[in-house]
């Protein structure tokens, strides 16, 4: 493993200081003068027409300085994407899912807005509504969106290679139906917005984003102005997982609020705004047929799947493209068939959540991986092997793995979680092991722009400031930028501060999603910090009459050979003196030169991404036959993640993807009943507690990406998706029986033990 | 109708003329500006607003400013002092015991009411304390292991 002097090293966490004082401010900590408090009113029925809105008692209570509806909104659609702007942001004339937004109000106090909303009088007429995707998909169900005939969104067809004639060829073939809820990202900072606007029509809104810039380009939209006429700002930013990537209704509430009342307004969301509102986990129906020869090898696959999105596109066809992904990777599938449905039903909207797309189907292949394995007497271990992408092959729908380290990290987490041992042999006592794998795409190409930026500028004592566009959401990514570049310059991180998070200030970023920050983000501060390194090098070089490239920046200082010329501020401070070019201020801008738009008029075809990482997780529990109560003790896992930028806050990823994936395996689960979420509180939904933790063991296979910011790929969303597979395994491993669905309850394997016994008798 | 309290809060004493429906939660962050305490939930399920009243961990959201009347109030604003970090904030920052910082307040409130009284936690004992403080970051490894350090004196 290759060693640098400040990458890979377990530099704290840049922020940790401020965080662990209570002085690191986020939206609901800020205050401004005057400020108002916004709340919102939210719709009682899942699809209706709004006949009338009164708002007439609730201007009159005092206290209150604005109420607004849809029609003080601009009549202009939102959404994340050009083909899945379809959604006013605050409705209209109808309403579509429990919970949508169709006022606000801005008060002196939260109980004057609380005690405004009672006030206002909504009249509905009630409209048919569908709740199960496939029963909205028949013929004669509700309509939900004028352009959608049979309420089907969007779908996604690829056809590779011939899966018929696969079929036929393969020694077993099988076929299982999985089926996964809607989870929620569960964030620990509700989102929030303050917004304000100045006399010059200039629209300031303090928020928590992922995406900052994709929120602006939305607010400009929305209100027709220029996107220098908007700035956004993000506090810290506390977590996201996919849930603040979006606009809102929080963003738009506290907006036209402000505009209304003509002083700055604060909305922050409760437990029950969350529920109602937080861009959840897609529910997910997935059919797969493969067949496999005696061996194990995958020969075919057809996976056939139907989500449902709720009412609007939202992310439009990123969450179903990416079901198909994961099935391309880890595995090796010759012939490939991918039908896929976005459906509009009248549930709430589902949207990105950390393995977006992907755990779902993860989890429903592993799943069928060890039944396959089961029925022809082969280990789960050696079929994962026997499958497992290598480095250099090419996927049949485009993806190219330069680097794989999937073989050594399922070998080495079989060994060192003593799998031989354990496997099979534990169901007297209840114990289980199983195994499961997954890879994932570093920033995938999702729309037009998904270059990043970042600005190098030098103080005058030779101190850097890095500007970058990406919000860091707890995962690190201030620590690692500031790595990089002090990699680059040979400085310590205490020399280098990092400014993210304000649209007016930093180059355009398109956000903290899709695994991309690292991969993007780094590449661009690294080309920046080059380019500075240029800047200072060049001149000084010909001072010390060497070539340029005789220079080394280490130790903080400039190195001909061994020599230490001089200390890196002395040579700053030299070319601030001596030339034209001393206002120091170095840019770097990054975008892989090998990734492809999957277009459809090519069956989806292309690259999307620069590198893939890839993990194999081994998860053993203990079972309670009688209660069902699953307790999970263990997982080992590897995973390649190219190279760490840094061990502890890599560690850190992997052991919060792993509570994550635990809750939506075992726990977790948003219940919605026509429409309405039987569960909206954080205890009766059930987010893991430090009780949950079992014991984790996670090692690294070095790849060294070339593409990757030091060798590094992904680290924050690949490492969940094969949690739940690895769980689901180790529970038929312990008990013999295979729960289809998520979460794996004590219910579920009570019934399914049931089942089987009575099998087994008659 | 408000009444008149007063709160010592980190060894100051505060005069407050307090709805008595509000909480201490809200008081601190909005009359006392202490933003340290995070407000989630408000239903004392998450934790986030977690500070310490005569030396038991409580969630502020669930106590009523006027019941803390006459108590002696710490919060994660009162733990560094003379600009050194507490001893748990300093193995927080060391062993990445965080990551989006919004249960850290909370979270480390907790573990301190547990090492006023008990130096010396068992593993159990420590996650007990903390089992009403959710993160959905960490996966609780690194908290644990920072606050390990501490009881361990290795912080």
């Amino acid at each position: 493993m290759q060693e640098y002097s400040v990458v890979g090293k377990r530099v704290p966490n840049v922020d940790s200081r401020v965080k662990v004082t209570g002085e690191a401010t986020y939206v609901d900590d800020l205050v401004l003068p005057g400020m108002l408090v916004g709340k919102v009113l939210r719709s009682t029925v899942a699809h209706a027409r709004i006949v009338s809105i009164d708002t007439s008692a609730a201007e009159k209570l005092p206290g209150v300085k604005a109420v607004v509806t849809g029609k003080d909104a601009p009549n202009v659609k939102v959404g994340w994407l050009r083909g899945s702007r379809d959604r006013l942001p605050l409705t209209r004339d109808k309403v579509r899912f429990i919970g949508e937004a169709i006022a606000a109000v801005a008060a002196m106090d939260e109980d004057t807005a609380e005690e405004a909303l009672g006030l206002i009088k909504v009249q509905y007429e009630e409209l048919p509504a569908v709740f199960d995707p496939v029963k909205a998909m028949k013929d004669g169900a509700p309509r939900i969106q004028d352009d959608a005939k049979n309420n089907i969104a969007l779908e996604r067809h690829w056809n590779y290679g011939d899966v018929e004639k696969g079929f036929r060829e393969s020694d077993y073939v099988r076929e299982d139906t999985f089926y996964t809820p809607s989870f929620l990202c569960g964030y620990m900072e509700p989102n929030a917005a303050v917004a304000q606007w100045d006399a010059n029509g200039k629209l300031t809104t303090w928020v928590s984003s992922q995406a900052p810039f994709f929120l602006r380009r939305e607010l400009s939209l929305l209100y027709s102005i220029p996107q220098g006429k908007v700035r956004v700002i993000n506090r810290f930013v506390g977590g996201g997982f996919g849930g603040k990537c979006e606009i809102c209704d929080v963003h738009v509430s506290a907006s036209l609020l402000a505009r209304k009342a003509g002083r700055p307004v604060k909305v922050v969301y409760t437990t029950e705004d969350e529920f109602a509102v937080q861009p959840r986990r897609i529910p997910s129906t997935m059919t797969l047929k493969t067949g496999v020869k005696k061996d194990g090898a995958i020969v075919a696959q057809t996976s056939s799947i139907v989500t449902d999105g709720g009412p609007y596109r939202s992310v439009g066809g990123v969450t179903i493209y990416n079901h198909g992904l994961a099935n391309m990777i880890p595995y090796r599938i010759p012939n490939f068939k991918f039908d896929a449905f976005r459906v509009f039903t009248n549930n709430q909207v589902g949207m990105a959540k950390r393995g977006h797309g992907q755990i779902q189907m993860r989890y429903a292949v592993e799943s069928q991986m060890d039944m396959i394995a089961e029925a022809l007497g082969i280990d789960p271990v050696d079929i994962r092997l026997k499958n497992a992408l290598k480095p250099g092959e090419v996927t049949v729908n485009g993806l190219r793995m330069r680097t794989s380290g999937l073989v050594e990290a399922i070998e080495g987490a079989a060994r060192r979680s003593g799998w031989k041992q354990k496997r099979g042999k534990g169901r007297a006592q209840g114990r289980g092991i199983g195994i499961s794998c997954g890879g994932f795409a570093c920033g995938p190409k999702i729309a037009s722009l998904t270059d990043s930026g970042a600005i190098i500028k030098v103080n005058e004592d030779a101190g850097i400031v890095v500007y970058t566009g990406a919000s860091d959401i707890g995962q690190g990514s201030n620590t690692v930028v500031t790595q990089v570049v002090a990699e680059v310059l040979g400085i310590g991180p205490e020399e280098i501060s990092v400014v993210t998070g304000d649209t007016d200030v930093t180059p355009f970023e398109p956000g903290t999603y899709g695994s991309r920050v690292s991969w993007y983000m780094c590449n661009a501060a690294i080309k920046a910090a080059e380019d500075l390194r240029r800047q200072i090098v060049e001149p000084v070089a010909s001072k010390l009459e060497v070539k340029p490239e005789e220079i080394v920046l280490r130790n903080g200082g400039l190195y001909v050979g061994e020599r230490r010329a001089m200390s890196f501020a002395e040579a700053v401070r030299a070319v601030q003196v001596s030339s034209e070019k001393g206002i120091l201020i170095a840019k770097g801008t990054y975008y892989p030169p090998d990734v492809e738009w999957p277009d459809p008029a090519n069956n989806y075809y292309g690259n999307i991404a620069g590198g893939y990482s890839f993990s194999a997780q081994i998860a053993e529990v203990e079972v309670d036959r009688e209660t069902g109560q699953v307790k999970l003790l263990k997982v080992t896992a590897g995973d390649d993640i190219g190279y760490p930028l840094n061990e502890m806050l890599a560690e850190g990823q992997a052991e919060g993807s792993i509570s994550m994936g635990q809750g939506e395996t075992m726990y977790e689960n948003i219940i919605v009943s026509n429409g309405r979420v039987m569960n909206p509180s954080l205890v009766d939904y059930k987010l893991p507690t430090v009780m949950d933790t079992p014991e984790m063991d996670v090692t690294h296979v070095i790849t060294n990406e070339p593409g990757g910011p030091f060798g590094a790929k992904e680290v924050g969303e690949g490492f969940i998706v094969s949690i739940p597979g690895a769980i689901a395994n180790a529970i038929h491993d312990a008990t013999g029986v295979w729960i289809k669905e998520l979460p794996i309850t004590p219910e579920k394997i009570v019934k399914a033990l049931e089942a089987k016994e009575k099998e087994g008798k008659s | 109708m408000k009444q008149t309290i007063t709160l010592t809060v980190n060894g100051d004493e505060f005069q407050l003329a307090v709805d008595p429906r509000r909480t201490l939660l809200e008081v601190l962050r909005e009359e006392l500006h202490l933003t340290g305490a995070k407000k989630n939930c408000n239903e004392g399920e998450c934790g986030a607003c977690t500070v310490i009243m005569d030396g038991k961990a409580v969630s502020s959201c669930l106590v009523l400013a006027v019941q803390a009347r006459g108590k002696k109030i710490e919060t994660i604003e009162g733990l560094a002092r003379n600009g050194k970090l507490h001893p748990l904030q300093e193995a927080f920052v060391k062993h990445g015991g965080l990551q989006c910082g919004f249960c850290t307040p909370g979270m480390i409130m907790s573990a301190k009411a547990l090492l006023d009284k008990n130096p010396r936690p068992t593993e159990d004992e420590i996650k007990t304390a903390i089992a009403g403080n959710l993160c959905r970051c960490t996966g609780y490894v690194k908290i644990l292991e920072s606050i390990k350090a501490v009881v361990d004196g290795k912080g």
